[in-house]
C-alpha cells in the first residue's frame, strides 16, 4: 500500500515572500538545511551584537542568539510569512533577551559594564565613565575610553528603550518594524525613540565634541 | 525672541521623528519652519543627531567563525528523538535503581532466610515451650514409652490402688498458649527447670518419630483423662513403684521396649519383692497383703521407733557384747543384735520374745502400735514378724540407689587392680556404667547376705518353715511356685518367665519353675501396696 503524503497547505501570500530570507526560510521549512545555514550565517553576528549590548556579555549573547536560531529552526514546520523574517526573528530575540534578564536578575547575577571587566570591578577607564562629576571635558579621551562612556549611558537606559535604539541604530528598523518586533505601537516606538534619545543627549552632551574629535 | 523659542514636548517627540524620517510630510514641515526660527531648535536638533553618532563608537561585537557550525550541530542533534536512557538523570536512576534493587534483593533473601531458618531449625525455646506438658513428664513417658503398655498394667490390676491410697495425680496445668506456658516456666524454681532442660535435651535428641511417639502418648492420656480414665493415675503409681526397685531393675525396665516383655519383667520386679518378704515373715496367710498387715499390724516402725526397740534389745545382752555390736552400722547392727537377742533367749529361739524382753519390747512400741500387737492371738510370732519386717525396711531403705561419684571413685580403687585395668580400657561414660553395676551389684549381694540371716533368724525362732534345701536359701514355703504361688492355684495372666532367668531371682535357681504356657487365668483385681505386691492365691 503506497504511502500517503499528507499535502502542504499552500503558502498564503501576505505580501512578504518577496522578502529573500522569507524564502530561505520556507526552503528551510522543506528540510533544506543549507537554506537554513544561510539565515544563520546572515544573522549571527547581528543577534550577537544586540545581545551583547542588551546583557553585556559575549558569551551569553552567542548563547542566546544560538536559542533564536534553535526555537526558529523547530518552528519552521508551522512558519507562514505573516511578516518579514528579520521582524519575525527579532521578536524572539526580544523574548528571549527579556526573559534572560529576567532571569539573570532572579539569580542576582552581577553584570559588570564591559566584556573587559574584572572580578575586581570596572577599570579605569569605566570608572571615569560612572563618576560624571569627576570627567574633564576639556581632556582627550581615547576611542576606549569614549566607549565606556557610551556603553554606560547605554546602560542607563531602560530594557525596552535599549532594544529600540539597539534595533532602529544597528538594524535600521523602522518604526514599524521595531513596533512589530517588540509587540507594541508604532506611536509607543516613537514616544520610546524620542525619550531613549533625549536620555542619552543629557547622558553624553559633555563629550559630543570629544566624539566629534574622536571620529 | 523666536531665537531662543524652546520646543514643546510634543515638538521635541516629533523631532527625533523628524531626524529619523519617520515624521508625515505635513509635520515635518512644520518642523523646518521652526528650526528656521528658533536656534535653540537647530542646536537641540543638532545635539540629538550628536549624540546618534556618539553610538557608532560602541563595539559590535560577532560571533565566532565556528557559531554556523555550532549551531547548526545543536539543531541537528535537538532534532533526534528524544531518548530517556540518554538523559544524565537516567543514568543516575539507573544506578539508584540498582541499588535499590540490590537493597531489596538482600533484604528479600534475609527474610525469606530468617522464615527458612525458623521453619527448618527449631527454636529450643520455642520447642520447650511447645512440648512443655511432654517435657515435664518425660521421665513417666519413657518409664511407660507406649499406651498400650499402660493399657497391659491396667488390665494386669498389678497397681490397682485401694481407696484412699492411689497416688493422686496432679492435676494438668491446662496451659494452651505459649505465652501461658512461659509464664508457668518462669515460676519454676532452678531445679525444676534444670530437669526441664536436661528433658528438652534429652528429647532433642530424639528421632522425630520418637518425639512423635511421647506426644501420641500424652495425647492418649489426656483424652483419657478427659473421658475419666484412670491411666494418669496408674502412671503415677507405677512411677513410685520404680522408685523401690534397684538401679538395674530400672534399667531393665526402661531398656524393655516390647510391652509384653516389659509387663512381664514388672512382674518379675514385684515377684523379687515378694520373695524378700517371704524370705523373712514366713508364708503370709492366705488373701493378705504382703506388708505387715498381713500379720494384722500397722504399717512398720520408723527408724526412731525401731532404734528403741533395738535399745530393748541391746540391754538384754551381756555388756561386752554391747559395746562390740554398737560399732556396727546399721542395719546389720541390727540384724546382728536380732541374732544375738535369738541366741540369748533363755528358752530357745522358739520362744524369743518372751518374758521381760517381750514385755520391755511392747513397753517401747508406740502406743498405737502397742494396742494393735496386743489385740492378736499369736503375740509373740506377731511381735516377731513386725520386728523383721520393720529391719526388712529399714535395710530396703537403706540401699544406695544412686550412687555418688566419691563413692564409685571410692569403689574403684577398692577394686582388685587387673579388674581395674580391665575396666580403663572401655571409653569413659561405658567404664562408669560399668562401675556403677558392679557397685550396685555388690550392695545387692550385701543385702542379700543380710536378708539370708534373717531368713535363717525368722527360721529359727519358728516364723514359717524352715528353708527347704534344692528350693532356694529363703526356704519358700512348700507346694509353691517360684512366684510363691500354689502350683495348681490361680496364676498370674502375663508374659510368664521368659525374660527371667532363674538366676536373676535373690534366691537363686529354682527347679521346677513353670513355663508361661502352664500359666492359668488371670486373678481377680487385687490391692497392692507401694512395698512391692503378690497376686492373691
Amino acid at each position: 500500500m503506497p504511502t500517503q503524503i499528507k499535502p502542504e497547505p499552500p503558502i498564503e501570500d501576505s505580501g512578504y515572500l518577496h522578502d529573500p530570507e522569507v524564502q530561505l526560510m520556507l526552503r528551510a521549512k522543506q528540510g533544506d538545511d543549507a537554506a537554513f545555514t544561510q539565515l544563520v550565517k546572515t544573522y549571527q553576528d547581528r543577534l550577537t551584537n544586540i545581545f551583547f549590548h542588551m546583557l553585556q556579555s559575549q558569551e551569553a549573547a552567542e548563547d542566546l542568539a544560538q536559542d533564536v536560531f534553535l526555537r526558529i529552526y523547530r518552528a519552521r514546520h508551522g512558519y507562514q510569512p505573516t511578516a518579514r523574517f528579520s521582524t519575525w526573528l527579532f521578536r524572539i530575540a526580544n523574548n528571549l533577551a527579556s526573559n534572560s534578564r529576567r532571569a539573570r536578575g532572579r539569580r542576582k547575577e552581577v553584570n559588570l559594564a564591559g566584556t573587559e571587566s574584572g572580578p575586581l570591578g570596572p577599570r579605569p577607564a569605566e570608572q571615569l565613565a560612572t563618576d560624571k562629576s569627576g570627567l574633564m571635558p576639556n581632556r582627550q579621551l581615547d576611542k576606549r575610553e569614549l566607549q565606556a562612556v557610551v556603553q554606560q549611558a547605554m546602560e542607563q537606559l531602560n530594557e525596552r528603550q535599549r532594544m529600540a535604539v539597539l534595533l532602529h541604530k544597528y538594524e535600521d528598523m523602522s518604526y514599524e518594524d521595531i513596533a512589530d518586533a517588540m509587540e507594541l505601537t508604532s506611536t509607543a516606538v516613537k514616544s520610546l525613540l524620542s525619550r531613549a534619545r533625549e536620555n542619552l543627549r543629557q547622558a553624553l552632551e559633555p563629550y559630543m565634541q570629544l566624539g566629534k574629535e574622536t571620529k | 525672541m523666536e531665537k531662543t523659542l524652546r520646543l514643546s514636548a510634543d515638538q521635541r517627540e516629533d523631532l527625533v521623528a523628524y531626524l529619523d524620517g519617520e515624521l508625515p510630510d505635513t509635520k515635518a514641515q512644520q518642523i523646518d519652519q521652526v528650526l528656521a526660527r528658533s536656534e535653540v531648535a537647530r542646536y537641540e536638533v543638532e545635539a540629538l543627531a550628536r549624540t546618534w553618532e556618539l553610538l557608532d563608537v560602541l563595539p559590535t561585537p560577532k560571533a565566532p567563525p565556528e557559531f554556523t557550525e555550532r549551531t547548526m550541530t545543536t539543531l541537528k542533534v535537538a532534532e533526534v528523538p528524544f531518548d530517556i536512557r540518554e538523559q544524565p538523570w537516567f543514568a543516575t536512576l539507573k544506578r539508584v535503581s540498582l541499588v535499590a534493587v540490590w537493597v531489596v534483593a538482600i533484604s528479600a533473601s534475609g527474610w525469606f532466610g530468617y522464615q527458612v531458618t525458623a521453619a527448618w531449625i527449631a527454636n529450643p525455646s520455642q520447642q520447650l515451650l511447645q512440648d512443655l506438658p511432654i517435657l515435664k513428664k518425660l521421665d513417666l513417658y519413657q518409664e511407660v514409652e507406649s499406651i498400650d503398655f499402660l493399657d497391659k498394667l491396667e488390665k494386669s490390676h498389678l497397681f490397682e490402688e485401694a481407696p484412699g491410697e492411689a497416688i493422686a495425680d496432679s492435676k494438668p496445668l491446662e496451659m494452651k498458649t505459649l505465652r501461658e506456658r512461659y509464664d508457668h516456666v518462669v515460676k519454676m524454681s532452678q531445679v525444676e527447670r534444670d530437669s526441664l532442660q536436661r528433658n528438652l535435651k534429652a528429647f532433642q535428641q530424639m528421632k522425630p518419630e520418637q518425639q512423635n511417639l511421647y506426644r501420641d502418648l500424652h495425647g492418649k492420656l489426656d483424652e483419657n483423662r478427659k473421658a475419666g480414665g484412670q491411666y494418669s493415675t496408674l502412671l503415677q503409681t507405677y512411677s513410685a513403684w520404680l522408685q523401690t526397685l534397684t538401679p538395674s531393675q530400672r534399667e531393665a525396665l526402661r531398656q524393655e521396649t516390647n510391652s509384653q516383655q516389659k509387663l512381664a519383667l514388672v512382674h518379675k520386679c514385684k515377684d523379687e519383692q515378694y520373695s524378700r518378704i517371704e524370705t523373712f515373715a514366713g508364708s503370709p496367710p492366705e488373701s493378705e497383703p504382703p506388708n505387715t498387715r498381713m500379720f494384722g499390724l500397722p504399717k512398720p516402725l520408723s527408724a526412731t521407733e525401731l532404734s528403741n526397740i533395738m535399745k530393748v534389745l541391746l540391754a538384754d545382752l551381756p555388756t561386752e557384747e554391747q559395746s562390740r555390736l554398737n560399732k556396727m552400722p546399721k542395719p546389720e547392727q541390727y540384724v546382728a543384735i536380732l541374732q544375738r537377742s535369738i541366741h540369748h533367749a533363755p528358752d530357745g529361739p522358739r520362744s524369743w520374745p518372751a518374758g521381760t524382753l517381750q514385755e520391755g519390747i511392747i513397753s517401747a512400741l508406740p502406743s498405737h502400735v502397742r494396742n494393735g500387737v496386743k489385740k492378736t492371738g499369736n503375740l509373740r510370732e506377731r511381735l516377731a514378724a513386725y520386728l523383721f519386717i520393720s529391719i526388712y525396711r529399714l535395710s530396703d531403705e537403706a540401699r544406695p540407689r544412686s550412687p555418688k561419684e566419691a563413692d564409685l571413685t571410692q569403689f574403684l580403687k577398692s577394686m582388685d587392680p587387673k579388674q581395674r585395668a580391665l575396666l580403663e580400657q572401655y571409653s569413659p561414660d561405658e567404664m562408669k556404667g560399668e562401675v556403677i553395676r558392679r557397685y550396685m551389684e555388690q550392695h545387692e549381694r550385701h543385702m542379700h547376705e543380710l536378708w539370708s540371716r534373717l531368713g535363717r533368724l525368722r527360721g529359727e525362732i519358728g516364723l514359717g518353715p524352715p528353708p527347704v534345701p534344692g528350693r532356694g536359701p529363703e526356704g519358700r514355703p512348700e507346694g509353691r511356685g517360684p512366684d510363691g504361688r500354689g502350683p495348681d492355684g490361680p496364676g498370674r495372666d502375663g508374659p510368664g518367665r521368659d525374660g527371667f532367668r532363674p538366676g536373676d531371682r535373690p534366691g537363686g535357681d529354682r527347679p521346677g519353675a513353670e513355663r508361661p504356657g502352664d500359666r492359668p487365668p488371670p486373678p481377680p483385681p487385687r490391692r497392692d501396696g507401694k512395698e512391692g505386691g503378690r497376686r492373691p492365691e
